[in-house]
């Protein structure tokens, strides 16, 4: 077994080679406080953008057209206009040269 | 001015930027802007080997410091809402837009429980 003045030494030189403060006394030499990780950058990225800032397949089908996203809702409403024109309830047709005014 | 610079902060995003939700996003610029100085005034006034005039000024300066960058006074707020009560801490989000989002299906891995 080593002697206390030894073992004090060995802690002194572990502090050195691992860049630890040495405080044997327990002293309250505000170490916690300099060895605390910055809050800052974390706090920071809090906020993102929202879910809904992300546009839907019609946004970007609208801003460009090229990009051929998957659009359930279009797909149903275009389905949907089929299946009627089908039936022979589609919506009217616009007139072609408009009314004379009377 | 209670919240001096307000509009120099980068907004978060997402369709409303509440009153709140600015405030506190200013707030949290302040803290990490100041973070650094206000470590090393807590540093000096919590060191007990220091003289005790160097610890009581360090501690009038920290206590001098605006209240604004202070890391008390960052709230954890709804991201999509700002509302700043029953905040779910893993979504972020406050229970009223928790349970739209989960329930349209807008947030990956939240499911109904039904048994």
């Amino acid at each position: 077994m080593a002697s206390p003045a030894r073992l004090r030494e060995l802690t002194k030189l572990r502090c050195a080679i691992f860049n630890k403060p040495y405080n044997p006394d327990n002293l309250r030499i505000g170490t916690e406080i300099l060895q605390a990780p910055l809050r800052g950058p974390e706090l920071i990225n809090y906020y993102y953008p929202s879910l809904k800032a992300i546009p839907t397949a019609a946004q970007m089908n609208k801003m460009d057209p090229e990009m051929n996203c998957y659009d359930p809702d279009e797909k149903y409403r275009l389905e949907r206009i089929e299946r009627l024109k089908r039936k022979g309830k589609g919506a009217p047709k616009k007139q072609s040269a408009p009314k004379s005014k009377k | 001015m209670r919240y001096p610079g307000l509009n120099t902060v980068p907004l978060p995003g997402g369709p409303k930027n509440t009153t709140y939700i600015i405030r506190d996003q200013f707030k949290r610029f302040m803290f990490a802007k100041h973070e650094v100085k206000r470590q090393a005034l807590r540093y000096l006034s919590r060191n007990t080997t220091l003289p005790m005039k160097t610890r009581l000024e360090a501690q009038l300066k920290l206590n001098a410091m605006p209240h604004f960058t202070s890391p008390t006074q960052i709230k954890n707020r709804c991201i999509e809402s700002g509302y700043g009560r029953s905040v779910i801490s893993d979504f972020g989000m406050c229970r009223i837009k928790f349970r739209e989002l989960a329930l349209q299906g807008d947030l990956p891995g939240v499911k109904k429980a039904s048994w």
